[in-house]
């Protein structure tokens, strides 16, 4: 394809979206609405993945003493639990670091309540297990609960399980709301060009006779899709990351030790994802009208 | 330079006979007229001379091409060889004289320096170069006429093909554009002419092909039109 060619099927393509303009308002609009849309599920389903990752990270067994017990009883049992497979670390938590944490993170009005605390401390020695592969989590914490003069033993297998499901729920949901909107927009663009040709159906029957070849013929209105696609693509692109950049510090704000994916993170994503898929489905609606309509 | 061969088209959907068993040779340089009633096959020799139809069975050779075996991708090189001119003129009507030749160029890819240098020539042979600006709503018939004609023309094809080309015009117009085609036609280009014109044909002395019932029944040297109108 030479260079001027370009030139012609690109102008062509423009002259299209402009000749039709309240048509090309639709497609873009409708592509706008799906990738914004899509978007949001995309960038929620990111961030749960993210989540997941980072509490399978944190993920730590945590092994509780009887309140009563004394401290060298308390280390013997820690070295058993230092030794158990799959353990990487077992580090003593104990009950005054722990009531010293918790006052820390209370509001004044409450200290005093904490300091009666102080001369019955009602919490237990504890020991956190870091673990050399989160997936033996449940069968760990079996192995600790065993282990004589253990009390209780927690660990939040549980709340990853619940997170991969949710994690799950949104690739399904986002997939299937991808393919329903691709091809709303899919079918709104396709009769875009199709009004497109109609409108210029002198122009491609002199182009025919004098010798014009199909591609020729196909090339202004594929490139016209691709701009509707592409246009639409680049402002939810700007949406969504708009939304985004001011969602983030709301919500991070409540998530504590927990970092939700910043903008820049995403950002990449989204316009790459977002212009591919703009452009895809504007390919699709003009190949659909050149196959329907347009006999070369 | 074009020949058909026991040429025969049926038309499937409503199973008329348009061509039946037609032959002829037309060689480099001839102007020939082709006259018949209304529906007689005309067009569709027309059509299947630029294999916008295919026959049912037979032969056709244009320019080199061989039609039977000609892939549909290759259609479009057939086509730049044959330059066609209609009754209607098919004008563009939102461009001006100049942009409606040019886009024949532009369409097959011509270079800009083609462009520039080809559409004022043909503009001028056609006696239309003081009106380039022009809409072709602001001109008269036979100018509409000479600027499909230039259209025609600009490619340089060894064929034309004029489909009643004086078919909407007034008698001095129309021998006007016939006087053109005859000049066109002595630089050397092939001209084959379907027309309703009977004065013309029969004042001409032309070659003349005649179809009625899609059956070539006149091939004659210097005719005429042979119907009464």
């Amino acid at each position: 394809m030479i260079f001027r060619n370009v030139k012609y099927f690109f102008a062509q393509g423009i002259k299209g979206l402009l000749a039709n303009s309240l048509m090309t308002l639709a497609s873009v609009g409708i592509v706008i609405a799906s990738l914004v849309i899509f978007g949001v599920f995309v960038l929620f389903g990111m961030n749960i993945n993210s989540i997941g990752e980072q509490i399978k990270e944190q993920c730590e067994i945590n092994v509780y003493m009887p309140n009563d017990m004394n401290r060298d009883d308390v280390r013997a049992i820690g070295s058993a639990l230092g030794e158990l497979e799959y353990v990487k670390e077992a580090k003593l938590y104990t009950k005054e670091e722990r009531l010293q944490n918790y006052k820390e993170g209370i509001h004044h009005d409450q200290a005093e309540v904490i300091s009666t605390l102080e001369e019955d401390n009602p919490l237990r020695d504890a020991y956190i297990l870091s673990l050399t592969d989160v997936r033996m989590a449940n069968e760990v914490a079996a192995q600790a609960a065993k282990i004589e003069g253990v009390e209780e033993v927690t660990n939040r297998q549980d709340l990853i399980r619940s997170i991969l499901s949710i994690t799950n729920t949104v690739k399904h949901v986002s997939v299937w709301l991808l393919l329903v909107l691709a091809a709303i927009s899919v079918f709104i663009i396709s009769n875009t060009i199709k009004l497109g040709m109609f409108s210029r159906r002198k122009e491609i029957n002199i182009m025919k006779f004098v010798g014009a070849t199909d591609w020729f013929i196909r090339w202004p209105f594929i490139i016209e899709g691709m701009l509707l696609g592409a246009v639409g693509a680049v402002i939810a692109a700007f949406i969504v990351m708009f939304g985004y950049g001011s969602v983030f510090g709301n919500v991070q704000e409540f998530m504590g030790n927990i970092t939700l994916l910043g903008a820049s993170e995403v950002i990449n994503v989204v316009i790459i994802g977002f212009l591919i898929m703009g452009i895809g489905i504007g390919m699709a609606g003009s190949a659909m009208s050149i196959r329907k309509h347009l006999h070369v | 330079m074009i020949e058909f061969k026991n040429v025969s088209k049926t038309y499937e959907d409503t199973g008329v006979k348009a061509l039946d068993d037609v032959s002829f040779f037309i060689d480099k340089g001839e102007f020939v007229f082709l006259v018949g009633p209304s529906g007689a096959g005309k067009s569709t020799l027309t059509k299947l001379l630029i294999k916008e139809e295919t026959p049912n069975s037979g032969e056709i050779t244009v320019n080199g091409f061989d039609l039977n075996s000609l892939p549909k991708n290759k259609v479009p090189y057939l086509r730049r060889s044959i330059g066609m001119v209609f009754q209607d003129f098919r004008l563009l009507p939102n461009k001006t004289v100049y942009e409606n030749v040019a886009f024949a160029m532009q369409v097959i890819g011509a270079s800009r320096s083609e462009i520039r240098r080809n559409v004022p020539n043909v503009l001028s042979l056609v006696g239309l170069a003081h009106k380039a600006r022009m809409k072709p709503g602001q001109l008269s018939g036979g100018e509409q006429q000479r600027v499909s004609l230039a259209r025609a023309l600009v490619n340089k094809p060894p064929v034309i093909i004029a489909d009643e080309p004086t078919g909407n015009l007034d008698p001095d117009t129309a021998n006007e554009i016939m006087h053109l085609l005859t000049e066109i036609n002595k630089r050397g280009t092939t001209m084959i002419v379907a027309t309703h014109a009977k004065n013309f044909v029969d004042e001409m002395q032309k070659r003349v092909l005649a179809i009625e019932n899609g059956i070539l029944v006149r091939d004659e040297e210097e005719g005429a039109y042979g119907y009464d109108i």
